[in-house]
């Protein structure tokens, strides 16, 4: 079980390596007509992603300061 | 200065192991080194396998530094990672700002498609099987995805500026890096919760994490193809060794999801989401900012280190002598010596002349006497953070040990001199000053001199 543990995060980082047509991290221009319309139509991922932080900032600040 | 130099020496050595095992690594690792250069490994290969053998090495010496120094060898470990991922960004900046660096992450891979294409483009011998290896150098697009001349009209070629371990830019990479470090830096701050460092560290955890949480949501959650657009293509060869080259070999048009249409550049750097908001235009580039965004990170995780570094301290030292400051525990840390005995050593035999006393850290000993018949007597088991061999060097009677000590498990302790000791148990203001440990040492000595004549009769 121990084992498992241990690879299964290894084996799904290892597989990233075989995906040699995904789009590559940050390089080239924007695409034609992407814009300031794209990203307002994600506000809602982008608002969400905020509150999730937000509260895990929370939590992470409260579990800090809890007393021993 | 002496002392802190000191601490830095025993901290960032290898305390529970053996220096012919550091030694041997060392060799080994060095071989590997050099079999990977005369094999025209690319550097990443190299680097990988010079670290290789120090792995297990660290791992081990990384899980007593933690049961030694507790939460300081923690953040110490926390600390030396985040400036390896600094060191990683700071290198892919440098690649693209003096090395004419393309960011293509994770590099192009010479498999059988980019192969063809060279093959294709008279690149390389089209018997040459592909290697699969992650190309080390780029021949720069330009427009329409070919080649850039530069003025003398040569090709313009740089590293693939993806740092050393490019395989490892990928976006869940960078996701689960993050959280480690923002969820270990938390764990720290439980203990260090006055490190105002560490804070401030913390604060610059939760902007990146909420920039890579957005990034990778778009890329793994967000596949709708709405926008024109296209991808690269590259044409792989071999330039040395196992070096390989990717050739920039035109584009083909493509339908993009957000991410690839202009997601992956986040919510603050350029082309990312407050500039298309706001119309500014003046935000730096993703590996530019994320180099920035690290360095806001690391800078204070290495203070908060430094500051907590001051007052290291092993936690069993702290459990014999409960008495001594905070400094003097520190300080009593940078004199101790491990060592380490087998199951079934005799530590010490009754009679020996008591040089030195010893705190358990770990592992348990039967303090024995040895009767006028010669028959032994087991009169006390000792375990993790208890002390044994004061008597012989604090009885002003008897300099001479009162009992053999035998490990009954595999045994570490920390050793205190004699010199050491004695100013321990002092009352003329000697380098520790505790009238709490020098009673509590007196203490013992009677309570375990009654013991002793007790049992021997």
């Amino acid at each position: 079980m121990r084992t498992a543990l241990l690879l299964i995060p290894n084996l799904v980082l290892a597989s990233q390596l075989f995906w040699t047509n995904v789009a590559s991290a940050a390089s080239g221009p924007l695409a034609e007509g992407f814009g300031r319309d794209a990203w307002l139509d994600k506000l809602h991922v982008v608002g969400g992603v905020v509150l999730l932080v937000a509260a895990l900032t929370v939590f992470l600040v409260l579990m800090i300061l809890k007393s021993r | 200065m002496n002392y802190t130099l000191k601490r830095f020496e025993k901290f960032f050595s290898f305390e529970s192991i053996n220096i012919r095992i550091v030694l041997l690594t060392a060799f080994i690792s060095y071989l590997l080194q050099i079999n990977a250069i005369i094999s025209g490994e690319p550097l990443y290969l190299i680097a990988f396998y010079t670290l290789l053998p120090w792995i297990p090495l660290c791992l081990f010496e990384g899980i007593w530094k933690v049961q030694n120094y507790a939460a300081v060898a923690l953040l110490g470990l926390f600390t030396i990672l985040q400036i390896g991922h600094f060191a990683e960004h700071l290198i892919q900046v440098l690649q693209i700002e003096l090395g004419n660096g393309t960011v293509a992450c994770p590099p192009p891979i010479d498999n059988a498609v980019n192969a063809a294409r060279g093959v294709a483009l008279g690149l390389r011998d089209a018997a040459l099987a592909p290697s699969f290896y992650s190309v080390e150098s780029i021949i720069k697009p330009g427009a329409g995805g070919q080649p850039i001349l530069g003025p003398d009209g040569t090709l313009v070629s740089g590293p693939a500026a993806c740092a050393v371990f490019g395989q490892l830019d990928l976006e869940i990479v960078h996701l689960v890096w993050e959280l480690f470090g923002l969820f270990g830096t938390a764990f720290v701050l439980y203990y260090f919760r006055k490190n105002i460092f560490l804070w401030i560290a913390f604060a610059g955890l939760c902007w990146h994490a909420l920039e890579h949480l957005t990034i990778t949501y778009f890329y793994y959650f967000d596949q709708e193809q709405l926008w024109d657009g296209f991808r690269q293509l590259w044409a792989t060869y071999p330039a040395q060794g196992n070096s390989y080259v990717a050739h920039a070999a035109g584009q083909e048009a493509a339908k993009l999801n957000f991410y690839e249409a202009g997601g992956k550049f986040g919510l603050m750097a350029k082309h990312g989401m407050f500039e298309q908001l706001t119309g500014f235009s003046g935000m730096p580039g993703r590996a530019h900012l994320h180099m920035g965004y690290n360095l806001f990170i690391t800078i204070p995780t290495v203070l908060g280190f430094l500051w907590e570094f001051r007052t290291i301290s092993n936690k069993y030292i702290q459990m014999a002598f409960s008495g001594l400051s905070k400094n003097d525990i520190a300080k009593l840390t940078q004199e101790v010596r491990i060592s380490k005995f087998g199951k079934g050593d005799i530590v010490f035999n009754q009679g020996d002349i008591a040089d030195k006393c010893y705190i358990i850290s770990r592992g348990k000993v039967d303090v024995i006497i040895q009767g006028s018949s010669g028959s032994e007597n087991v009169i006390a088991q000792l375990g993790v953070g208890q002390i044994f061999g004061e008597i012989g060097i604090l009885d002003q009677d008897n300099s001479r040990r009162t009992a053999t000590i035998r490990a009954t498990t595999r045994l570490e302790c920390l050793e205190i001199n004699a010199e050491t000791l004695k100013d321990l148990a002092s009352d003329s203001g000697g380098r520790f000053s505790s009238e709490e440990t020098k009673s509590q040492l007196i203490d013992l000595v009677l309570e375990r001199k009654d013991d002793l004549l007790s049992k021997a009769q």
